[in-house]
């Protein structure tokens, strides 16, 4: 097809539309300056101006104030639909640009909480704030031995009996490290006391 | 007609006024439903004119058409103009209503010839060309002739005219294209010697 081909099959497809004057921008160019060197398409515009002319007559015997009366009192039977039924549609403006205002202002809001300066050095950690999890405040640790043959609940009854807990071992001797918030002097005298310990010595802070 | 009538039918005159008048009768407002049932009357009488002979008919849709327009105004949301809406609730009602009575669709060319002896010779020659170019559309598909009405009658653009008829952009142009290949042939003979 040739560029002029192309232009005459554009040009009739929109000959309508120029005739109406709702052809704009790059199109009208295209298809004005086709039409000023086309017979064929000036032959049919003409034509289409004509028929235009001819039939702009407005419809014989309607009457607007007699079907105005009639629809009136059907205006009161069924009156609008509300407007919050349209908020709710999808594609409704109103609620939209609402919630797209509202969406920018939190991330707006986010974006600063995360480029907020922290400060560079971590303030202090007060001493009564703890974990959930962590344990409780160790004054001293203690280094306990039991003989080969303490049963493991003999183990567990000594070593709460001691005010103290488990906090390590068994070292490659097999002792155990005993953390408490008594002092490891206390803790090492109770455990002494003990038959089954063969060995308990504060470590650490006296 | 006090002044602030006249602003409410100004309102008609414009796009965007007739946008205010739809947000209005969302509201609820009479007076601007008034503006706009005046305004789009003869409008959709002429368009309607081409789909059925029967004036009651055509009175019959196009109030069905604006009573829609009441109840729906809310849901109008602007996205395309007042005019595509009305004129697409317009087009479904008549089509609808043209099934429903199986109505026969043609045009009323002989009476209006018949009154028109007596006027000067432009107008009468004038009201001849009219009354064949209605006779010529009435022998067209609905589809065709709806179309061209819509681009000829209420000077649509072919996007307006593809989305009241709900369909792609390129089948309006092959519709006005066929419609006015055929209007042509069919009004040879009424054309010869015109300009």
């Amino acid at each position: 097809m040739t560029d002029h081909d192309q232009s005459h099959h554009e040009a009739q497809a929109a000959l309508p539309w120029l005739a109406n004057g709702t052809l704009a921008g790059a199109e009208l160019a295209r298809v004005e300056a086709h039409v000023h060197d086309c017979s064929t398409c000036r032959a049919d515009l003409a034509l289409l101006h004509t028929v235009r002319a001819a039939g702009a007559e407005p419809p014989p015997g309607l009457d607007v104030d007699r079907a105005l009366a009639r629809l009136l009192p059907q205006l009161d039977e069924a009156p609008p639909a509300g407007r919050w039924r349209g908020w709710g549609a999808a594609n409704d403006r109103n609620w939209l640009k609402w919630v797209g205002a509202a969406q920018c202002c939190v991330i707006v809001m986010l974006a600063a909480l995360l480029l907020r300066p922290m400060p560079s050095v971590p303030p202090p950690l007060s001493d009564n704030y703890r974990l959930l999890g962590a344990a409780p405040v160790v004054q001293g640790t203690v280094i306990v031995a039991f003989r080969p043959d303490t049963p493991e609940r003999e183990v567990r009854r000594i070593v709460a009996a001691s005010g103290a807990r488990v906090v390590g071992g068994p070292t490659a001797t097999g002792a155990w490290v005993l953390g408490s918030a008594e002092t490891p002097a206390t803790v090492a005298a109770r455990l002494h006391a003990e038959p089954f310990v063969t060995l308990a010595e504060p470590l650490g802070r006296p | 007609m006090d002044r602030r009538t006249d602003d409410t039918l100004n309102l008609a005159r414009t796009p965007e006024g007739e946008a205010c008048l739809v947000g209005r009768i969302a509201n609820g407002d009479k007076r601007a439903f008034e503006a706009l049932y005046r305004a789009y009357f003869p409008r959709l009488g002429r368009f309607l004119q081409r789909m059925t002979r029967s004036t009651q008919l055509i009175e019959e849709i196009v109030n069905d058409t604006l009573l829609i327009v009441w109840r729906k105004a809310a849901t109008f949301n602007g996205t395309s103009k007042v005019s595509t809406w009305v004129f697409a609730i317009a087009y479904r009602r008549a089509c609808n209503a043209l099934r429903a009575l199986d109505e026969p669709v043609d045009s009323n060319n002989e009476e209006r010839e018949g009154g028109d002896s007596d006027r000067p010779e432009w107008q009468f020659e004038r009201l001849r060309l009219a009354a064949a170019v209605d006779a010529a559309l009435a022998v067209l598909p609905l589809a065709q002739r709806t179309a061209f009405q819509l681009a000829f009658y209420h000077d649509m653009s072919y996007v307006e005219i593809a989305e009241i008829m709900d369909c792609p952009v390129n089948t309006t142009k092959t519709r006005l294209f066929h419609a006015r290949k055929r209007l042509a042939l069919l009004l040879e003979d009424q054309l010869e010697g015109r300009p």
